[in-house]
């Protein structure tokens, strides 16, 4: 295997990581045109928020990683990255423009200016911002074919362009509120990374992972597409995409009156359009990751044959390795059995047996 | 020595054709079509805002006064001089006849000190373009209960002025800009179209 064959996004012979350094540096200058001026403006208010923002990045990589059990997908942490620089600087930009045209031009010349203040971000932003994220993740699901080529890819992808353009239109909300406060800069940063920080679970970054994977099921390089009837697959795939819009039009739309005149009401109505769109979420994730799982257990029973590659681990481990469930499972009988120690040995060999599985044997 | 030497002629004439980088490159269908639908995201709403009817053609004509009312539910009114069109949200609105534009902007007071709240609009204007300073005139409309502060503005090829006025209840911009074909409507104009609780 040469350096191209590893290679997982430096691959300059294809054409399409081109067009990704292409997408990155334009949509990096478009961000630095939408926020360098009010980041400029607001600069000090905003380093005081520096470890609110660490803490904020950390625990929503923390979570996101929850979604990969199988450690599919962070095998390629470049791609994660690159996901997150290209949903943060080119989806952002792209959604930026397309957005404003929609709301400020095309709805406003159609409906009267409170029809477009209530229900704008509801009809444009879930169009024109499902359709940005989902066209860079697409770059890097089919630059990275060869490596990118299962359900559980598209998801973990798809959630980090989702996280790169969540993050960025916090900061661009920060920066908006900054400005807008008549209070005080850090006033209105705080109160506005407050609110994103309390409404981050589930938004883009689940959205964009639904539409990942229903791309995925779309793409030639897609590993399991034989076993798809081409119908069911490209059904699948629609109804993948209207839950990622669903999720985002249910969410963007606005309360009725008789809701939003009482706040009891109000706070309500949120916690059932957050208990809905994670509900639709953790359902279509739930069965996405079953393939994964099916996957590791083919893995698992073709390499506990004498001489395979997982032949050498006890196979309590590798039976445990089938989902969280039995993963866990093995944890407490082994906490009850030597302890925490153990608990936390277990828990190391296991992440270990699913990286082989996953990545092969590691070099000595 | 002698073999070294041949060896070396021989790999280096005749020179090898320089590979074409462009027809070397795969995936290229794929970049396309990506490249299409990055430009289409923004391109077609464009596309179709241009074959749109002017959306100021189906701005609101205003007959009688326009509302705003603060978050707190205080009221003020808005009377646009004749033929001028318009929108806005509950605590703003802005007006146009041609180059001619007036904004007008409602705050609740709350604990706000209102020079502070100056600046801070002022910066943020600022932000957006808009370049005003205080100017040194000072209002009183005893009719509407509101005092106040004189500012001029630049809004690129537009220029104009604008009020910062302030009772215990509210705070309130106004601002009239036009450019030198159009000029602005006068600030005392302006302001004597301004009425309490929807009289005017």
């Amino acid at each position: 295997m040469n350096n191209q064959d590893s290679a997982v996004i430096y691959r300059p012979q294809s054409a399409l990581f081109w067009v990704f350094i292409f997408a990155l540096v334009i949509g990096a200058l478009g961000a630095l045109e939408q926020l360098a001026p009010g980041l400029r403006e607001t600069l000090d208010s905003n380093l005081v928020l520096v470890p609110v923002w660490l803490a904020f990045i950390c625990g929503m990589v923390k979570l996101l990683l929850l979604f990969d059990p199988m450690r599919a997908g962070r095998r390629f942490p470049q791609v994660l990255c690159a996901g997150a620089m290209l949903g943060g600087t080119t989806a952002l930009t792209l959604a930026i423009y397309g957005n404003s045209l929609i709301e400020n031009e095309i709805l406003s010349s159609l409906f009267p200016s409170e029809f477009v203040e209530d229900w704008g971000p509801a009809i444009g932003a879930p169009l024109v911002e499902e359709l940005s994220k989902v066209t860079v993740a697409a770059i890097l699901l089919l630059l990275c074919a060869p490596k990118l080529c299962r359900l559980s890819h598209a998801l973990v992808v798809g959630m980090f362009v989702g996280l790169g353009f969540d993050l960025m239109e916090d900061l661009s909300y920060g920066l908006s509120a900054a400005i807008n406060s008549l209070e005080s800069d850090l006033a209105g940063a705080a109160e506005s990374l407050a609110m994103r920080i309390a409404t981050a679970v589930p938004s883009h970054w689940a959205f964009t992972g639904l539409s990942a994977a229903g791309l995925m099921l779309l793409l030639p390089s897609y590993e399991e597409r034989a076993k798809w009837q081409p119908q069911r697959r490209v059904g699948a795939a629609l109804a993948l995409f209207f839950c990622a819009w669903l999720m985002h039009f249910f969410w963007n739309s606005p309360a009725p009156d008789f809701i939003e005149a009482e706040e009891n009401l109000a706070i309500l109505y949120m916690l059932f359009k957050f208990t809905f769109n994670i509900c639709v979420f953790l359902g279509a994730v739930r069965l996405l990751l079953r393939e994964e799982q099916s996957w590791v257990a083919a893995r698992i029973a073709e390499g506990r044959k004498p001489g395979g590659l997982l032949s050498a681990i006890p196979a309590p481990l590798l039976g445990s390795l089938k989902s969280y469930t039995t993963r866990r499972a093995l944890r407490v009988q082994a906490q009850m059995q030597g302890g925490r120690k153990a608990a936390r040995r277990t828990a190391f060999h296991q992440k270990w047996a699913l990286d082989v599985i996953q990545n092969g044997l590691p070099p000595d | 020595m002698e073999e070294s030497a041949k060896s070396e002629c021989v790999a280096s004439w005749p020179p090898a054709p320089k590979p074409a980088f462009w027809p070397a490159l795969a995936q290229k269908k794929a970049a396309f079509w990506l490249l299409l639908i990055m430009l289409a995201i923004p391109g077609l709403p464009l596309a179709a805002a241009i074959i749109m009817p002017d959306d100021m053609d189906l701005e609101e004509a205003f007959d009688g006064p326009r509302m705003l009312e603060t978050d707190d539910g205080i009221l003020m009114s808005f009377l646009p001089p004749g033929g001028w069109r318009g929108r806005g949200s509950p605590t703003s609105s802005s007006f146009h006849d041609g180059d001619r534009h007036i904004f007008i902007e409602i705050i609740d007071r709350d604990d706000h000190d209102p020079q502070t709240v100056g600046r801070r609009l002022m910066r943020r204007d600022a932000i957006a373009g808009i370049t005003s300073a205080f100017d040194g005139g000072v209002l009183d409309l005893p009719e509407l209960g509101l005092t106040g502060q004189t500012c001029t503005l630049i809004v690129r090829d537009s220029v104009g002025r604008c009020a910062l006025l302030e009772d215990d209840d509210i705070i309130m911009l106004v601002q009239t800009v036009g450019t030198p074909e159009q000029p602005a409507l006068p600030l005392d104009d302006v302001l004597a179209r301004l009425g309490r609780s929807g009289g005017n």
